[in-house]
């Protein structure tokens, strides 16, 4: 990216921080387009590289988006958490169109009784980002512990950081989230048509 | 209540029910949820849906999603889900980290989960060692223990080899580690209990060999479980872990095998010594240590310092937390003795002076709040085939003293591709990893070695001066990736490419061949920019000179050593410079020159690494070379050694090499017996003579490249060519009489008749061909083939008549041709194209026009025809020899889909390596002679620390 663009992102990226939710919206495309980029090429790759960390995509646009630039903690969780909603979405996609491309049909899953159920990552993804809404309207607060944790890949402390949360309270939460989404796509919804 | 509130209520419950022991569990909720079942009945639901959720969604999205094999590309995981392996059925990976491929399984018959390690490929390809492993595992098996990860079985199946074993939820002990200190009485309880395992296993006498906090698990009921016990042995080099390495360098240095993981490697561990269950002892000081302190008592930035301390320094006693009991700190000092001798010799003492301790204090260890410093040695891999070989070779006084250590890879035909990082922390080398020349990178402080996904065919890779970037060559291409994670980038299309040097600024120097550059073939080097591409040509070579080679820039980064062949007056190590064309001779060489901090010059004479001092300013090597190690692996044909320098006061070698052996094989790949054994170097591109017994072939012996006449029972030097020139690619006529041969000299050649018994005159039949490489001869007699570079279209075939003697242009496309052979009845040429960007084999009639007819469909090279022409054969990237039928009538040539017949260790492997060619021919009867390189070549990189001359 070249200085133009970062230069606004640091610009909008203040803005934000003072509380111009105008800056939030015309950020989005510009860190989606860095997010993007740096998944696909992460995704592309034939097998993980262990020394790349996933979570340090992020932390990677990040910096890269700061460059020059010097922002507050409190700019910075608000990047994160942005960052890891478009993940999300990014993911999502992903996910989707590889689906799309392996089974025309769309996705059945068919849970093997006491196998302690293992789909597919594309299809768990998929079926954790649906059961993912049905908990933000439960517990908000949980539904963003499993979205930076999960699709933006964040460490729990970071995740404490970003949400003003002690590491034990994250701990906490994301054991009893993952346990209720676990219920409910082995209980629940678990074919498309 | 609302549906949040009553949520809240849940998850209240449901995290105080989990922090009780789960026999209290149910107790509790009845309590909590007194008398509304339904809160109950949610919880409990809820506590089951945590027990079954395993690893459900603890991988992060993208790192889950990128273990998803793409379409098209490799699999990643050995084992896919649904996959069963006897009486197990995976489940899914557990742990794709530094573990290595470790799944979930289904053991249909018990029901129980277990957990499956999959074992290197290279491992499960070997009988001998699976039956070795077989007996270890029934040994391992045997242990019973409550505080040791049972085996349950070995599986061999779908070409994988992997052990089954108890499945253990939970951190290790290297993670919890990470998160925090223990308190003083955990860590004494955890010490307790690794000892209580250590017994059981001493008393069968097993030794766990490589002992560490990574290998420690610590499980949800707060019980240890130690993991991969005796698995160092299992996969050690023989029955005693141990391999003697042979002639390994000056002053009988004996080179032993060792798996383990520096930082808890005991003394004679790391000197390569046998080690009994004492060295379990000392690993069992160093663990509890770490516990205690939140250091690793012997962990330091490099290798070289970790063998140090391993072996020369004693731990920080100050360290210790002031309130450790007495007998802890002395059991403590006794197990990390370096002398066995005088260490601890058994682990019950160390259990009961723990018993004795008691569960003293409960105050949390230390005074220190300090966070826990990075770790250095998380890699776990260390007990596969690439294990460490540690000797002391001479325990002088001198500090920093003298560290000499053996790094194994995995299978290469390719001996001299590594190199270490200008840093010191790492090396790349190329090994075969799925059946293809690959990019291995190895830490030097860890034991962990991983192959760099997208590197199949990877040759000669080079260093970035930042040490984050690693060049090679591959294919047609020069390609770099980045160390830190990304696929390889290319960075300019090249037809063959020997060696290369990253200098500052982004400056590659290298070596080989361009079509956008060909000058009057040898080339001089070449450089291009590692961001921008673009290639021009650095040094052209002296008129003298065959060839500018192995550039090797110094520290400023626009100096560079590099090496010229040539005559004896000519050869050797120069200094060049990007800033002017002169070019200084520094010393006689056989090999590449590689300079060594401050001042060293390396380079290799007859195989013998030596070391001169460097005056740069003077443009001189000054004093005597010194003898730095013997019998040093070099390729006589391109002058390469195996040779590689850091900025960091080390250097690494490969030694020698057995002159490689032309054998004969039948269609299945076994082996029928040796042609022939020549001394030093072998023959090589061997040519099979019509009658299928006499074979004419290549040998370099002293610089001087000769042609060698074979049969059964003799071996006749047939040409040496006159003035220091080099005889090379030899071809027969169609009834043998006579062979045809390049005689190369000066950027020249010439080709040359002459009768194969020997008798009359040479008769001169080209005077200046396109370019040497001759590669065959009709049978009829008429037509000598030859392949040559130009500018605009790479390189081409030409075809020279022996009735004009004029050469003409048989085939000239912007693609390189290669390496064409007639079929036996003169009216096809088979031959390699790059046209799709990999080269494969195509067909065209002779004299044409028309085709090209596609033969090979995954790559392919080195085309030869059957004796009748009814079958085409190639080499496949793998190494895997191939077979094409060829259906034809009087108008029609359409060759069925080609077919595998064997896996070789032809030497190139599958690769079209410059300078070598096709090294196989078939005979009438069908059979296949092939130079092969021997199993023994396999020797493990030689790494070599604070080296300093014994008389300088």
């Amino acid at each position: 990216m070249s200085d133009g663009p970062a230069g606004t992102i640091s610009q909008l990226l203040r803005a934000w921080g003072r509380g111009d939710e105008q800056a939030r919206e015309d950020l989005v495309p510009l860190v989606y387009q860095e997010l993007r980029r740096r998944a696909s090429a992460y995704l592309r790759r034939e097998r993980p590289d262990h020394t790349l960390q996933p979570t340090s995509l992020v932390h990677e646009a990040y910096i890269r988006l700061m460059a020059q630039t010097r922002v507050s903690w409190l700019n910075r969780a608000q990047f994160f958490a942005l960052a890891a909603q478009l993940m999300r979405r990014i993911l999502v996609d992903h996910a989707r169109e590889r689906q799309a491309g392996k089974r025309p049909g769309g996705i059945r899953v068919t849970f093997d009784e006491g196998l302690g159920a293992v789909p597919p990552p594309d299809c768990e993804l998929l079926m954790l980002d649906d059961a993912l809404r049905d908990l933000a309207r439960l517990d908000p607060r949980q539904a963003e512990i499993v979205e930076l944790k999960y699709f933006g890949g964040l460490s729990e402390p970071e995740v404490a950081a970003v949400l003003s949360l002690s590491r034990a309270t994250v701990t906490r939460e994301w054991q009893s989230a993952r346990a209720w989404l676990y219920r409910r796509i082995t209980k629940g919804r678990v074919a498309r048509p | 209540m609302n549906e949040r509130d009553r949520w809240a209520r849940v998850k209240e419950i449901f995290d105080a029910a989990l922090a009780r022991p789960s026999q209290q569990r149910s107790t509790f909720i009845r309590d909590a949820c007194r008398d509304d079942a339904m809160l109950r009945q949610e919880v409990e639901s809820l506590l089951s849906a945590h027990a079954d959720a395993g690893r459900f969604a603890e991988t992060p999205a993208i790192a889950a999603l990128a273990n998803v094999p793409d379409d098209g590309m490799a699999a990643t995981a050995a084992l896919a889900p649904g996959v069963e392996m006897g009486v197990y059925r995976i489940v899914g990976p557990l742990d794709t980290g530094a573990m290595g491929e470790v799944y979930r399984a289904r053991d249909s018959r018990l029901a129980r989960d277990v957990a499956v390690k999959v074992l290197p490929a290279a491992l499960a390809a070997d009988a001998e060692r699976i039956a070795r492993l077989e007996r270890e595992a029934r040994l391992l098996a045997a242990l019973n223990h409550p505080h040791i990860a049972t085996i349950h079985s070995l599986e061999v199946s779908h070409g994988v080899c992997a052990l089954v074993m108890e499945l253990i939820e939970g951190p290790t002990l290297a993670e919890r580690l990470s998160s925090g200190m223990l308190a003083m009485n955990r860590a004494l309880e955890i010490a307790r209990q690794i000892a209580d395992a250590l017994e059981a296993a001493h008393d069968k006498g097993i030794v766990h060999r490589d002992l560490k906090p990574a290998n420690i698990k610590l499980t949800d009921t707060g019980s240890v479980k130690i993991l991969d016990f005796g698995l160092a042995t299992a996969f050690g080099a023989d029955e005693h872990g141990l391999t003697t390495g042979g002639d390994g360098g000056s002053g009988g240095i004996r080179n032993r095998l060792i798996a383990g993981t520096p930082a808890y490697m005991s003394p004679e561990q790391a000197r390569g010594e046998r080690v009994d269950q004492r060295t379990d002892i000392w690993a069992f000081g160093c663990v509890l240590y770490e516990m205690l302190t939140d250091r690793q008592a012997f962990a330091r930035t490099t290798l070289a310092e970790t063998l140090e301390a391993v072996l020369e320094s004693t731990p920080d006693w100050q360290e210790l937390p002031p309130n450790l009991p007495e007998g802890i700190r002395r059991l403590l000092r006794r197990c990390l003795e370096p002398d066995p001798k005088r260490r601890l010799h058994h682990i019950a003492d160390a259990r009961i002076e723990i018993d004795d301790a008691g569960a003293a204090s409960e105050q949390p260890v230390g005074p220190r709040a300090s966070p826990r410093r990075e770790r250095l040695f998380a890699g776990l891999a260390s007990l596969f085939a690439i294990g460490l070989v540690g000797l002391l070779l001479r325990p002088a006084a001198e500090v920093p003293e003298l560290r000499v250590v053996d790094i194994a890879t995995p299978w290469t035909f390719d001996p001299q591709s590594f190199s270490l990082s200008p840093d010191g922390r790492r090396v790349a080398f190329v090994g075969d990893y799925q059946g293809q020349p690959t990019l291995w990178l190895r830490s030097l402080d860890g034991a962990d070695a991983r192959a760099l996904p997208g590197t199949q065919g990877a040759r000669r890779p080079f260093w970035s001066p930042d040490s984050r970037s690693i060049g090679f060559f591959a294919f047609t291409e020069l390609k770099r990736i980045d160390t830190r994670g990304g696929a390889p980038q290319p960075v300019t299309q090249i037809i063959a490419g020997t060696a290369a040097s990253w200098g500052v600024g982004g400056n590659i120097l290298f070596s080989g061949i361009m079509s956008r550059t060909i000058s009057p073939s040898p080339s001089g080097l070449l450089r291009v920019n590692a961001e921008r591409g673009a290639s021009e040509i650095a040094t052209y070579p002296a008129a003298q000179s065959t060839g500018h080679r192995y550039p090797h820039f110094l520290p400023g980064g626009r100096e560079f050593l590099f090496y010229a062949d040539g005559g004896a007056d000519v050869r050797g190590v120069y200094l060049g410079s990007l800033d002017s064309s002169q070019t200084t001779r520094l010393v006689a060489s056989d090999s590449q020159g590689a300079y060594l901090a401050p001042d060293w010059l390396l380079f290799v004479r007859r195989g013998t690494l030596l070391a001169q001092r460097l005056d740069i300013n003077r443009r001189t090597a000054i004093g005597d070379a010194i003898t730095v190690a013997e019998s040093v692996a070099w390729d006589p044909i391109t002058g390469g050694a195996a040779i590689s320098t850091s900025d960091a006061n080390m250097f690494a070698y490969r030694s020698g090499h057995s002159p490689t052996q032309v054998s004969w094989f039948d269609r299945s790949g076994r082996e029928l017996g040796t042609l022939a054994s020549f001394e030093g170097t072998g023959l090589s591109n061997p040519r099979l003579g019509p009658d299928g017994r006499h074979v004419v072939g290549e040998r370099t012996v002293n610089n001087e490249t000769t042609l060698w006449l074979v049969d059964s029972s003799h071996q006749l030097l047939f040409a040496r060519a006159p003035d220091e020139s080099m005889a090379r690619y030899p071809v027969w006529s169609g009834n043998g009489d006579r062979i045809a041969f390049a005689s190369v000299r000066t950027g020249s050649a010439k080709f040359v008749v002459r009768r194969s018994s020997g008798a009359g005159d040479d008769d001169v039949v080209v005077d200046s061909p396109p370019s040497s490489a001759l590669t065959d001869w009709s049978r009829d007699g008429r037509f000598l083939l030859c392949f040559g570079p130009d500018p605009k279209t790479g390189t081409d075939l030409w075809i020279l008549p022996l009735d004009t003697r004029v050469p003409k242009l048989f085939l000239a496309t912007t693609a390189n041709e290669m390496w064409g052979q007639f079929s036996p009845d003169g009216r096809w040429i088979a031959y390699q194209s790059n046209e799709t960007g990999r080269f494969e084999i195509y067909v065209r009639p002779f004299p044409g026009p028309g085709g090209p007819i596609p033969i090979s469909t995954a790559g392919g090279i080195y085309p030869r025809w059957s004796h009748d022409g009814s079958e085409l054969y190639y080499v496949a990237p793998d190494a895997t020899m191939m077979a094409t039928r060829i259906r034809r009538s009087p108008t029609t040539f359409s060759p069925d889909t080609p077919v595998a017949m064997f896996k070789t260790r032809r030497v190139g492997g599958g690769v079209n390596v410059i300078g070598y060619g096709p090294q196989y021919d078939v005979a009438p009867d069908g059979r296949f002679l092939i130079n092969v390189e021997p199993e023994s070549n396999l020797r493990p990189i030689t790494l070599v620390m604070n080296w300093k001359p014994s008389n300088p």
